[in-house]
């Protein structure tokens, strides 16, 4: 497993710039997640990582340049969004395929490629033709294709994409488990939150051809750094400069504001005259997997109202309707903007 | 991957094969008819055009392609919604069966119809038009239900669930939403099945009563029974002119099938569940083996049975000789004759075939595209007449040889090659090149482990078509196949035009080698194109 670092990465699809100078760097079995749009030059990094497109920037694989190296010779692997699975091949031969390049008998390719289908719970397909498969097995013969020679570093492309949210999560919980055992170098794209902080413990976000933010994947949640991101990451409380609530809740002048939906409630509606005290009533609510999201409207701060505004906040109880409820405002629910 | 230089340089090769053997020799006796003493005797179209025969030859010909085509619609269609919606056991011979009763021999499917009709014991089933259609409903029925069938079996399902949740009762949800989208499949296959019914002759030539001919036929009598070259012209050019039309139509439906969206890339079959479920597919495997099976089992039957119950007495009449009578050869010539021809008819059309999907699956403008892959506008009977005549002189001069048999078998089997070839040149994708080279192959490799496997699939699955179609190829080969090199369709052909039990015991016993030869080569073909195969 090696480090890979890219350092001010271009790519142009006729005449259209789709990466804009990208440098990201990924520690020797470290993960990084590429969460960005359809359309955001995602897959472009990895074609060039590849040595699939042409590309200006370097890129570099435990220290030395790629410039120039045919994609054979990289030794990454790159799972594809379709998978791009062998259909003249059964799926221990696919499995195999690239041990086989590498110089290995078949029967040892098949012997090699039996553990990657144990490892992706397939040992019982082996001898399947690929066309017979249920898209997530499908896809969980590309994972073990990409795997089993061993490559550098693993590139994932919308790896759990195409599949049904229950397979998705399956499928996540064993890659993440398959690359901890084998301390896997991974890059990964997705246009799904939830999937790039799952899998990544490193995460960029990218915005038109390039990176609006990267950092551990802790850190990008807790700092989404600009509006856009932080709508993008689904937080959705980015108080301008000069909305009343960006005034009333004392944020910096000037700084756009980022008011985390996590708020702490207060039991006692008495604190509600406290200055750092949010009260609202509930508007709507709804259960999103684990936790509730709800709309508070008729807001005040410290007892005085700020008409018009309107903020979510997320919970891991129901927030009854009815009453106003109050939550305090810690120093880390504001988190100031780049924009 | 070529230069545009060279890729103009590999058209030179099916160019110069059609145009010396297809063009050339359908010209030359366009020619020698209307062109006889080196002046134009077009007189003789105002001589065809005022015959009535004429024209109730041609609405026969339209009608009988009408009526099978509406005919093998109406017993396809509930079988293609079968298919497409449930996995149930004997599925995959169901399919099977129709793609070998697609490339039956016409001649085998004349005589199995006329058998198997019998045995039924329905008075007037067994020739003429009844007889006819059930012959072309056997041959066309595998188009529809394999065309319609996939097409369907790719529709979301669940359009037609929305649209009953949204209250529409079921034959609405037919007429307002299946309907609509499976429309475009159902009118392609069914210009495909007008067009084969449209030039059939075998089946026509064997069951139609006396009088009853096709344009087909009609040209076949005028020029082999009434050596009237003349007027079979005329008739050969109102068939080509007609085809032509009907080809640009086809081609179009065709067309419209392929810019289609929002199919669904794995069918979601089920098990049939309820009681109705079980008992439509339940009627549906009876029915479509009565249909597909019940001809061939009623071949096998009449070959081994006989007025004194069962015996191998057919089998082995035909390995004696019957010089003088129907055949100057013993039949198990015929037999050997046939493997020979269409051996060299499956190597020539798989080269110029292929040659044509290469250059075809690179830039090639619609156009050109469906020209190639339209099977021959011009019928088989004019095609074989126009080569018996052309090379019976010097410089080329075949006469005597028989040589020219597998070139017409072959020029009747490279569309089919061409079609089987060209999808899999095209599904060696640049992401599947590109995914062998992300696991290390080198440029090498990739072609000797993705691209050469993928293709020379296809290239088996066209060679098991070419091999059945130039094996039951009766149209041209009846003209070419002189007395001396009869091919297994035309001793058949001959058996049965002969009166006595061991004439038609032979002809059965021919048929049934020739079905298990074609099911053999179809069916083995047939099951590369799915099954896995290792490195």
């Amino acid at each position: 497993m090696s480090e890979l670092e890219i350092r001010h990465l271009h790519v142009v699809y006729d005449d259209e710039p789709v990466v804009k100078d990208v440098s990201l760097r990924v520690p020797a079995g470290g993960r990084l997640a590429i969460l960005g749009p359809s359309g955001s030059g995602k897959s472009s990094i990895l074609r060039a990582i590849a040595g699939l497109v042409p590309s200006r920037g370097e890129v570099l694989l435990a220290g030395s340049s790629l410039a120039g190296v045919p994609t054979h010779r990289r030794d990454v692997g790159l799972m594809f969004q379709d998978n791009a699975l062998f259909t003249h091949l059964n799926v221990v031969d696919n499995v195999g395929f690239g041990l086989r390049m590498r110089g290995a008998t078949r029967s040892r390719a098949r012997v090699q490629a039996q553990r990657f289908l144990e490892l992706v719970g397939l040992e019982h397909k082996r001898e399947a033709a690929v066309t017979d498969l249920s898209g997530g097995e499908q896809q969980r013969v590309a994972l073990a294709r990409t795997l089993a020679p061993g490559p550098a570093v693993v590139l994932l492309d919308e790896p759990v994409g195409a599949l049904d949210r229950a397979l998705r999560e399956e499928l996540l919980v064993a890659m993440t488990q398959v690359f901890d055992e084998l301390r896997t170098t991974v890059v990964m794209v997705t246009h799904d939150q939830s999937e790039a902080f799952e899998i990544g413990r490193d995460v960029a976000v990218m915005r038109d051809g390039r990176i609006s933010v990267a950092g551990a994947a802790a850190q990008v949640w807790a700092n989404p750094q600009d509006s856009w991101t932080a709508r993008f990451l689904g937080l959705n409380n980015v108080m301008e400069p000069g909305q009343p609530l960006h005034a009333a809740l004392g944020c910096v002048p000037g700084v756009t504001t980022l008011l985390r939906p996590s708020l702490s409630r207060v039991a006692d509606a008495g604190d509600a005259r406290a200055a750092r005290v949010l009260t609202g009533v509930v508007e709507w609510s709804r259960f999103r997997g684990g936790l509730y999201r709800a709309a508070l409207s008729e807001l005040s701060v410290g007892g005085s109202p700020v008409p018009g505004a309107r903020v979510e906040v997320w919970s891991d109880r129901e927030l009854e309707q009815g009453p106003a409820i109050a939550f305090t405002i810690a120093d880390d629910d504001l988190v100031p903007l780049n924009d | 991957m070529l230069t545009r230089a060279a890729e103009r340089l590999l058209w030179l090769l099916p160019l110069a094969f059609f145009a010396l053997f297809f063009a050339y020799p359908v010209l030359n006796l366009l020619v020698t008819a209307l062109h006889p003493d080196g002046h134009w005797e077009l007189a003789v179209f105002g001589q065809v055009f005022s015959d009535s025969r004429f024209w109730s030859v041609l609405w026969f010909t339209v009608w009988l392609a009408a009526a099978s085509t509406v005919l093998t619609l109406l017993v396809a269609l509930p079988g293609a919604w079968v298919l497409a919606r449930f996995r149930f056991w004997g599925k995959g011979l169901i399919e099977a069966l129709a793609v070998v009763a697609f490339v039956m021999p016409t001649v085998v499917v004349a005589a199995a119809v006329s058998s198997s009709t019998e045995r039924l014991g329905v008075p007037g089933l067994s020739e003429g038009v009844p007889a006819i259609l059930l012959a072309h409903l056997y041959l066309n029925v595998g188009v529809v239900l394999r065309l319609v069938g996939n097409y369907w079996s790719q529709l979301d399902p669940q359009v037609e669930e929305a649209a009953a949740a949204l209250g529409a009762p079921p034959w609405r949800r037919f007429l307002n939403v299946t309907w609509p989208r499976l429309a475009p499949a159902v009118l392609a296959s069914s210009a495909i099945v007008f067009l084969f019914t449209f030039t059939s002759f075998g089946v026509v030539l064997i069951l139609g009563r006396i009088g009853q001919a096709n344009l087909e036929v009609l040209i076949y009598r005028k020029v082999v029974q009434l050596f009237n070259l003349p007027e079979g012209a005329v008739l050969a050019i109102v068939q080509i002119i007609l085809v032509a039309v009907l080809l640009v139509v086809q081609s179009w439906l065709s067309r419209r099938l392929e810019t289609r969206q929002g199919l669904l890339a794995l069918p979601r079959l089920q098990r049939p569940r309820t009681a109705g479920q079980r008992s439509i597919v339940a009627a549906f495997l009876v029915c479509s083996l009565a249909l597909l099976a019940g001809p061939i089992v009623a071949v096998f039957l009449d070959a081994f049975g006989g007025s004194q119950g069962w015996s191998l007495t057919n089998y082995a009449a035909l390995g004696t000789s019957n010089e003088g009578t129907i055949l100057f050869v013993s039949p198990i010539e015929a037999v050997r004759n046939s493997l020979v021809f269409a051996v060299a008819a499956t190597v020539i059309a798989l080269i110029i075939g292929s040659v044509v999907a290469f250059v075809l699956s690179g830039r090639a403008s619609p156009l050109t595209e469906s020209i190639w892959l339209l099977p021959l506008g011009v019928s088989a009977v004019t095609l074989g007449f126009g080569l018996l005549i052309t090379f019976d002189e010097p410089p080329v001069n075949f006469r005597g040889s028989a040589a020219l048999i597998p070139i017409a078998q072959a020029l009747v089997a490279i569309p089919f090659v061409t079609r089987a070839v060209l999808p899999t040149l095209r599904s060696v994708r640049g992401n599947i090149r590109e995914a062998a080279a992300t696991l290390g192959a080198t440029p090498l490799q990739t072609w000797r482990f993705v691209d050469l496997p993928m293709i020379v699939r296809g290239l088996a699955v066209a060679a098991g078509f070419a091999m059945a179609i130039s094996l039951g190829e009766f149209g041209a080969t009846v003209f070419l196949a002189r007395s001396e090199f009869p091919t297994i369709p035309i001793a058949i052909y001959r058996f049965l035009g002969s009166p006595g039990d061991i004439n038609y015991g032979q002809a059965m016993a021919l048929s049934s080698i020739l079905i298990v030869v074609t099911a053999l080569v179809v069916v083995g073909t047939d099951r590369l194109r799915t099954s896995a195969r290792y490195l």
